[in-house]
C-alpha cells in the first residue's frame, strides 16, 4: 500500500511563524485516519499546508509522491487532492446541482448520482442556491461535491460541523467507504472524537502545534485518559517524559520543544 | 411616425455600445468583483489606436515618452488587419490591467478597487491625451452604412448591423456562462476563490480570461463607434456611466438584462432627443442624460431588501478604521501647524493649503458615509454643488447673511442627502455606488448644466462672506495678498470643528452603531440598532459636511460653477479619501494634504518636478499603486508610531481600561432579577408557516417557552430551525402565523424592535464586528437609543453604559478579553462574545443558533455553565444545537421540529425514548446508557 500523504518534520504557519511544528505524519492508500485535538491545536493549519493552501515553512511535505512546496494549490488538487475546509467555501450564489457539477473537474470524476446516494436529503434542494441551504446540508453539499471528484487524497476539516447526530452516525462510515471501495486515503479533523475513533484506522493527537499522541484508533479510543489529557492542554499533561505505553519510539527525531512538557506518545 | 423609427434605429446604434460596454462590465464584476470605471477609458484607447492605424499606419504603444510608436505600413492599415490588431491590442491591455493592477487586489476591500480603476481611468484618459492629442479625431467606415428604408423611413444600415453585433455578443456570453465549465467556473470563482482552488481552477487565468474577453468587447465598442461620432478623449470615457447604469440593471450578473437595459436606454435617450426637438413646452436640459437614470434608481430600489438575506456574502474585508481616542491633542496640534502654515506660505502654496483644507473637509463627508458606514457614495460634489448654488441664490435673491445661507445651503444638501439614503436602504456595495453615479450625473445634467439654474455663462455668483464686520474675504484690493489669511483661518476652523465631531462620533453609540451596520446589517439588526435611520442619518450627516465645503468653494471661487461639481470631481475625491485612509479623520486630512488635486503636497511637486502635462498621468499612477500597497489607506503608515506616541502620553487612561484591569468579578449574583415572571408564556408561537419558493420551510408550528426557562430546539437538518429564529426575530416573514412575546403581538415589527423588546438572537456563524472591541461590541446592544443621543454624539464624549457590558461579558467570562479586537480571539471565545453581545441588553429571551458547533469539548462545557447563568438571571434560553451533550444535559424542555413540524415535544428524558425522535434525529448513540459523542469516553486524566 503506498503512503499518498506524507509530512515529515513539517512546519507551517502565517506570515513565517510557525503554527505548526515538527509534525511527522502519513496517510496511506484506502486509510482513514483522523486529526484530533482542541481548538487551536493546528489541526487546520496542517491540512491547509497538505493541500497547499499554506507554504510548509520547514521539513518535507509530499502528497501522492510529490512535494507540495512551490506547486500551486490548484495543480495538487487536480492531481486527486479534495479538500473540505472549515469555512465549507461553497459557491453560495450557485445552485447545489452547481456545487456540484464543479467538483467533475477530472477525468476520472463519478456522476452526481451516485455521490447523492450518500446525501439523499441533498435530491431535493439540488436547484436551491447553496446559500439558502441549511447548515447541515450546506455541509453534505461540501462533502459531497469532494467525493464528485473521486479524489486519491480526501482531506475534511471538521466533518460534523452543524450536522444533526444522525447524519453524523451515518456521515463517518461514508469516509470508510470511500476508503475501502476507491482506495482514496482519507485525512480528517473531528471534534467528535469517539465517533471518529469508531471509523479511523489510525489517529494522531495535535496540542499546541504538536503531534503528541498517534496510533491505532482503537488503541487510542481504550486510552481515553491520555486523549482528555492532550485536550484539556499541558495542565494535565503527564509531569515527565514520554507516556508510559509505547515510549516515544520517534524520540530522535528534532522536536521544537522537546524535554518535560512534550508529552509525545505513541501508542504501539 | 417615420421620423420616431429613424430616432429610434439611431438610439438603437447608442444602445448597441452601451450594451457591448454593458456586457464587459458585468464580466469584470462576476470574474473578479470589480466595477471597473476604466472601462470606458479602455474602449477610448483601443478607438484612439485603431484609428491611428488606419490613418498613418502606425501601432502606438501603452505608454509615454519614448519609442512608443511602431509603423506596421506606410499608408494606412487595410480595415481588416487594422481590427485584427485592435482586438490583439485589447486583450493585451485586458490582461495586463488585470495581472498589474487587479489581481493584486482580489482579496482587497471593494472600494480599495473602485480606487484602482478611478485610478487607472485618469491614467488611461490622459495616456490618450498625450500620445494622441485633445483634438477631434474621424475615421472611414467600418460597418456598411449606405442607407436603407426601414417603415417608410430611410435610416442608417450601420446601426442595424451595431445592434446585431451586441445582440450576438450578449447572446454567446450568456451561452458561454450558462452552458461552458468556464462560465460556471468563473461565477464560482468570483464568489469563493478558495473554494474554486480546492477543486483545482485557477481563479487567476479565469479571471484573466474574462478580463481578456471584456477588453475586446470594449475595444470592439470603441471601433464601431469611431467612426459614427468624432472621437475625443473625455466623451469616450463618459460613455462609462450609461454602461454602468445598464449593468446595474442587470443587476452586474445577467447578460440579456444588461442588453435589453442597454437597448431600451439607447432609444428612449434618441426619442428625447426627438420630443425635444418638437415640442417647447418639454424641458431642453437633462432629460435625456437624466431621466433614464432615475427610472434605474427607481427599479433598483424596488428589487432590493431592506436586510440582505441568510448567506448572502458581504463584503468581509471594510477599510480599517481608527481605534477611538481624544481629539484634544491632534486637533491642538494640528491646529498649530496649519495656522503657522497658513502665515508663513505666501500666494499660490496658501491657495494650495487652502485647497487642501477644503479638500479634507470634503474627504470628512466621506469618513462618515463610506468610512463609518460602508455606503460608498460617488455624489459627494453634487451635494457640494446643490448647496453651491443654493449658496448663491440665498445671498443673492434673498438676501441671507453669512453664516445662515451657508447653513441653510448646507440643508439642502442635506435633503438631496436623505433622499439618495432612501435606495441605500435597499440596495448595497457598489451597485450603490452605481446609483449614486448616475444620481449625480441626473442632477449635473438637470441642475448644474441647466442655464435658468447655474447662473448662465458666468456662473452663479457668490458674495464674500463677513462676519460681525471681520471681513472673511479670499480676495483682497492688494493683489500680493490673494489669498487672504483670513479666508484660510475661516476654513482652518470649520475644518477643526468638523474633524473633532466626526472624531466624536467614532468614539460614541452612534459611531459604534454606524460601524455595526457597516460590519453586518443583519447582525446589527439583532442588536437592536435600526439600520435603515442609521444609514438615513450618515448620508445626511455627509452631505451636510459636502453642503458646507461647497459652500466654501463658492466663497473660494467667488462664483459656484458647474465643472467643479460633475460626476468625475466626485469619482476623483472617492479616490482622494478613500487614498488616504477613509476610515478616519487623520485620513482625510492626509487625503486633502497629500494627495488631492490643487492640494499642497501635489501643487508642490508639480512646481519642483515640473510635471506639466504628466501630472493627470502620475497622479493616475500614484492611485493605483497606492491601493495596491496600501489598501486601506496611507493614514494606516502612521498608525505604530502614533499609537507608541499615544500609549507613552497617556499610558492605561483609555476609556475602557477599567476592563482589563478590574478583576474579573462575577457581579450578576447582587443584581436584581430583571423582571418579575409574568403570567402566561414568553413566546408564544401559533400556526406559525414560512415557504421558501413554494417549499415549506415551516408549516403550522406552535411552540411555547415561558419566562426563564431553558428550551432546545433540536432537529434535522433542513428541519427548519433556524428559519424558525429568523421568522421571530424577524427576519424573515412568515405566509402565516402570530407571535406573541411578553404580552404583545411582535409579528409586524421590524428586527431590531423586537430586539429592543428583549427578544435577542445570535446567529449560526459568528457574526461579530470586527472594527470594534469586544467590550464595544456588547456595548452596541447595550445602549439604548434615543434621537437626541446622536447630535450630543457629536458635540462630547460620552461614556457609554459599560456596567452592562461587562456584565454581560462576565457572564460568559470573557471580560478579560474587554479590550482586544475580534480577530484575536479563537472561534469559541468569539462564539461567547456574541452571546455576551445578545444578553447585554438583558433581554427577556435569548434564540441561540448552535452557538456549540465548532467548539471542542471542553469549550462546550463551559458554554453549558455560561448558558446556565444566563438562566439563573432570569433570561430564556432556546438552544438550537447538534451537541446533543450539551442540549440533552442542559435544558429544562425540548422541541423536536423535523420537516417543518414539530416532532415531539418533552422532557430531555423524554425525547431521549422517543423513538421517533431516535429515527428521524439522535441515531441510537443517545438512548440511555449510550456514551454521548463529542466527548472523549472518559474525562479525568491519567496523571500517572
Amino acid at each position: 500500500m503506498s503512503t499518498v500523504v506524507s509530512l515529515r518534520g513539517a512546519s507551517a504557519g502565517y506570515d513565517g511563524t510557525a503554527v505548526v511544528r515538527h509534525v511527522d505524519l502519513h496517510v496511506d492508500e484506502g486509510e482513514v485516519v483522523a486529526l484530533l485535538g482542541p481548538n487551536g491545536a493546528g489541526k487546520t493549519t496542517t491540512l491547509l499546508t497538505i493541500s497547499g493552501m499554506l507554504r510548509p515553512l520547514g521539513g518535507e511535505v509530499t502528497v501522492l509522491g510529490r512535494p507540495v512546496a512551490g506547486t500551486p494549490p490548484f495543480r495538487i488538487a487536480r492531481r486527486g487532492v479534495a479538500h473540505v475546509p472549515e469555512d465549507r467555501s461553497l459557491f453560495s450564489d450557485l445552485t447545489a446541482r452547481e456545487n456540484l457539477l464543479l467538483g467533475r473537474r477530472r477525468k476520472r470524476a463519478r456522476s452526481i448520482d451516485a455521490v447523492l446516494h450518500h446525501f439523499p436529503q441533498l435530491e431535493r434542494v439540488l436547484a436551491s442556491r447553496a446559500g439558502l441551504l441549511s447548515g447541515g446540508e450546506q455541509q453534505m453539499l461540501a462533502v459531497g461535491r469532494a467525493l464528485v471528484s473521486n479524489p486519491k487524497v480526501l482531506i475534511v476539516d471538521e466533518m460534523s460541523l452543524g450536522l444533526a447526530p444522525i447524519v453524523v452516525e451515518r456521515l463517518m462510515p461514508v469516509l470508510r467507504e470511500i476508503a475501502a471501495d476507491r482506495g482514496t486515503g482519507v485525512l480528517f479533523v473531528e471534534q467528535h472524537v469517539h465517533l471518529a475513533l469508531q471509523v479511523a484506522d489510525r489517529g494522531y493527537v495535535m496540542s499546541h502545534g504538536e503531534i503528541v499522541l498517534e496510533g491505532p484508533a482503537r488503541d487510542l479510543a481504550a486510552r481515553a485518559d491520555l486523549m482528555a489529557a492532550s485536550y484539556l492542554g499541558d495542565a494535565l499533561m503527564p509531569a515527565a517524559g514520554p507516556f508510559d505505553i509505547g515510549t516515544g519510539s520517534n524520540g530522535s527525531r528534532p522536536h521544537a520543544s522537546s524535554g518535560e512538557r512534550t508529552g509525545e506518545g505513541r501508542i504501539a | 411616425m417615420s421620423e420616431h423609427v429613424l430616432f429610434l434605429v439611431l438610439g438603437l446604434g447608442t444602445g448597441a455600445i452601451y450594451a457591448l460596454l454593458g456586457l464587459g462590465l458585468v464580466m469584470e464584476h462576476r470574474s473578479s468583483g470589480v466595477v471597473n470605471f476604466a472601462h470606458g477609458a479602455i474602449a477610448t484607447v483601443i478607438a484612439y489606436v485603431f484609428v491611428e492605424l488606419r490613418s498613418t499606419g502606425d501601432l502606438v504603444l501603452p505608454w509615454v515618452g519614448f519609442s512608443n510608436r511602431i509603423s506596421l505600413s506606410n499608408e494606412g492599415l487595410a480595415l481588416g488587419p487594422a481590427i485584427a490588431v485592435a482586438s490583439l491590442y485589447a486583450a493585451v491591455l485586458g490582461l495586463v490591467i488585470y495581472v498589474v493592477v487587479f489581481r493584486p487586489l482580489r482579496a482587497a476591500p471593494a472600494l480599495a478597487k473602485v480606487v484602482a480603476s478611478v485610478g487607472l481611468m485618469l491614467v488611461l484618459q490622459s495616456f490618450v491625451v498625450i500620445a494622441f492629442g485633445t483634438s477631434a479625431k474621424s475615421t472611414s467606415a467600418v460597418l456598411p452604412d449606405e442607407p436603407v428604408e426601414l417603415f417608410g423611413q430611410v435610416v442608417p444600415r450601420d446601426r442595424l448591423w451595431l445592434a446585431a453585433v451586441a445582440v450576438c455578443a450578449a447572446a454567446l456570453l450568456w451561452a458561454l456562462f450558462r452552458y461552458t465549465r468556464f462560465g460556471l467556473a468563473t461565477r464560482a470563482a468570483a464568489e469563493s476563490e478558495k473554494g474554486a482552488t480546492l477543486l483545482g481552477y485557477s481563479s487567476t487565468r479565469i479571471a484573466a480570461a474574462n478580463w481578456v474577453l471584456a477588453s475586446m468587447l470594449a475595444g470592439v465598442a470603441g471601433v464601431l463607434l469611431a467612426p459614427i461620432t468624432s472621437l475625443t478623449p473625455l466623451q469616450y470615457s463618459l460613455l462609462v456611466v450609461p454602461a454602468l447604469g445598464v449593468a446595474l440593471v442587470g443587476r452586474f450578473r445577467s447578460f440579456s438584462l444588461t442588453a435589453l437595459a442597454a437597448f431600451a436606454l439607447g432609444m428612449a435617450q434618441s426619442e428625447i432627443t426627438k420630443i425635444q426637438a418638437d415640442h417647447d413646452w418639454f424641458p431642453k436640459y437633462g432629460v435625456k442624460e437624466g431621466l433614464p437614470f432615475l427610472v434605474i434608481l427607481v427599479a433598483m430600489a424596488a428589487f432590493g431588501r431592506s436586510l440582505p438575506e441568510r448567506g448572502e456574502a458581504a463584503d468581509t474585508r471594510p477599510p480599517a478604521t481608527a481605534r477611538p481616542g481624544s481629539p484634544l491633542a491632534p486637533a491642538v496640534l494640528g491646529t498649530s501647524v496649519a495656522l503657522i502654515a497658513l502665515i508663513v506660505l505666501q500666494g499660490s502654496y496658501r491657495g494650495a493649503l487652502i485647497q487642501s483644507l477644503v479638500a479634507a473637509l470634503l474627504c470628512l463627508s466621506l469618513v462618515v458615509l463610506t468610512g463609518y458606514v460602508g455606503q460608498i457614495s460617488l455624489a459627494q460634489m453634487t451635494f457640494a454643488g446643490l448647496s453651491g448654488l443654493t449658496l448663491s441664490r440665498l445671498a443673492l435673491d434673498v438676501g441671507v447673511p453669512f453664516p445662515l445661507s451657508m447653513l441653510l445651503a448646507s440643508l439642502v444638501a442635506v435633503a438631496a442627502g436623505l433622499l439618495l439614503g432612501l435606495p441605500a436602504l435597499r440596495v448595497r456595495g457598489v451597485q450603490l455606488a452605481v446609483i449614486t453615479i448616475a444620481a449625480a450625473v441626473a442632477v449635473e445634467q438637470f441642475v448644474f448644466a441647466n442655464p435658468d439654474l447655474n447662473g448662465g455663462f458666468t456662473g452663479a455668483k457668490v458674495p464674500p462672506p463677513s462676519l460681525f464686520g471681520l471681513d472673511l474675504n479670499i480676495r483682497s484690493p492688494r493683489i500680493d495678498e490673494y489669498p487672504r489669511v483670513a479666508f484660510g483661518v475661516f476654513v482652518l476652523v470649520v475644518l477643526v470643528v468638523v474633524a473633532i465631531g466626526v472624531t466624536n462620533l467614532r468614539r460614541n453609540a452612534t459611531g459604534r452603531r454606524m460601524l455595526a451596520v457597516r460590519a453586518n446589517e443583519r447582525a446589527a439588526a439583532a442588536a437592536g440598532i435600526d439600520v435603515r435611520a442609521t444609514k438615513l442619518l450618515a448620508f445626511g450627516l455627509s452631505a451636510f459636511i459636502a453642503g458646507i465645503a461647497g459652500a466654501i468653494i463658492g466663497y473660494q471661487r467667488g462664483l459656484v460653477s458647474a465643472e467643479s461639481f460633475g460626476v468625475f470631481a466626485s469619482l476623483t475625491l472617492l479616490a482622494f479619501a478613500y487614498v488616504g485612509g477613509i476610515g478616519r479623520v487623520s485620513g482625510a486630512i492626509a487625503g486633502g494634504v497629500l494627495i488631492a488635486a490643487g492640494g499642497l503636497v501635489p501643487v508642490a511637486l508639480d512646481r519642483w518636478l515640473a510635471l506639466g502635462r504628466y501630472e493627470v498621468l502620475l497622479s493616475g499612477l500614484g492611485l493605483v499603486a497606492i491601493a495596491i500597497a496600501h489598501p486601506d489607506g496611507v493614514a494606516t503608515a502612521f498608525d505604530r508610531p502614533t499609537r507608541a506616541v499615544r500609549g507613552w502620553w497617556q499610558r492605561s487612561t483609555t476609556r475602557f481600561a477599567v476592563a482589563r484591569s478590574a478583576p474579573p468579578v462575577r457581579t450578576h449574583a447582587a443584581r436584581p432579577p430583571l423582571q418579575a415572571p409574568a403570567e402566561g408564556p414568553l413566546l408564544s408561537v401559533r400556526s406559525l408557516s414560512v415557504s421558501f419558493g413554494g417549499i415549506n420551510a415551516l408549516d403550522d408550528i406552535d411552540l411555547v417557552v415561558e419566562h426563564g426557562s431553558f428550551v432546545g430546539l433540536i432537529g434535522p437538518n433542513g428541519a427548519g430551525k433556524t428559519t424558525f429564529v429568523d421568522a421571530v426575530s424577524g427576519y424573515v416573514r412568515p405566509v402565516r402565523g402570530t407571535i406573541g412575546f411578553a404580552d404583545g403581538c411582535i409579528d409586524r415589527l421590524r428586527p431590531h424592535v423586537r430586539a429592543r423588546r428583549g427578544l435577542a438572537r445570535t446567529f449560526q456563524g459568528v457574526e461579530l464586528f470586527d472594527d470594534l472591541t469586544v467590550v464595544e461590541n456588547v456595548l452596541v446592544a447595550a445602549e439604548p437609543v434615543r434621537w437626541w443621543t446622536s447630535a450630543a454624539d457629536v458635540v462630547r464624549h460620552r461614556p457609554g453604559r459599560l456596567d452592562d457590558a461587562l456584565w454581560a461579558l462576565d457572564i460568559v467570562g470573557m471580560r478579560r478579553s474587554a479590550d482586544l479586537e475580534p480577530s484575536a480571539l479563537s472561534h469559541g471565545q468569539r462564539k461567547l462574545v456574541g452571546i455576551a453581545r445578545a444578553v447585554a441588553s438583558r433581554p427577556k429571551l435569548v434564540l441561540l443558533d448552535e452557538p456549540a458547533a465548532g467548539l471542542d469539548t471542553h469549550e462546550s462545557r463551559t458554554l453549558g455553565t455560561h448558558l446556565r447563568s444566563l438562566v439563573a438571571e432570569g433570561i430564556g434560553v432556546l438552544l438550537i444545537d447538534h451537541d446533543m451533550g450539551l442540549v440533552l444535559g442542559a435544558c429544562d424542555e425540548i422541541w423536536v421540529l423535523d420537516f417543518g413540524r414539530v416532532l415531539a415535544h418533552g422532557s430531555p428524558d423524554t425525547i431521549r425514548a422517543d423513538r421517533a425522535v431516535i429515527d428521524a434525529y439522535l441515531g441510537d448513540a443517545h438512548q440511555e446508557g449510550a456514551a454521548a459523542p463529542g466527548a472523549p469516553a472518559a474525562t479525568t486524566a491519567d496523571r500517572r
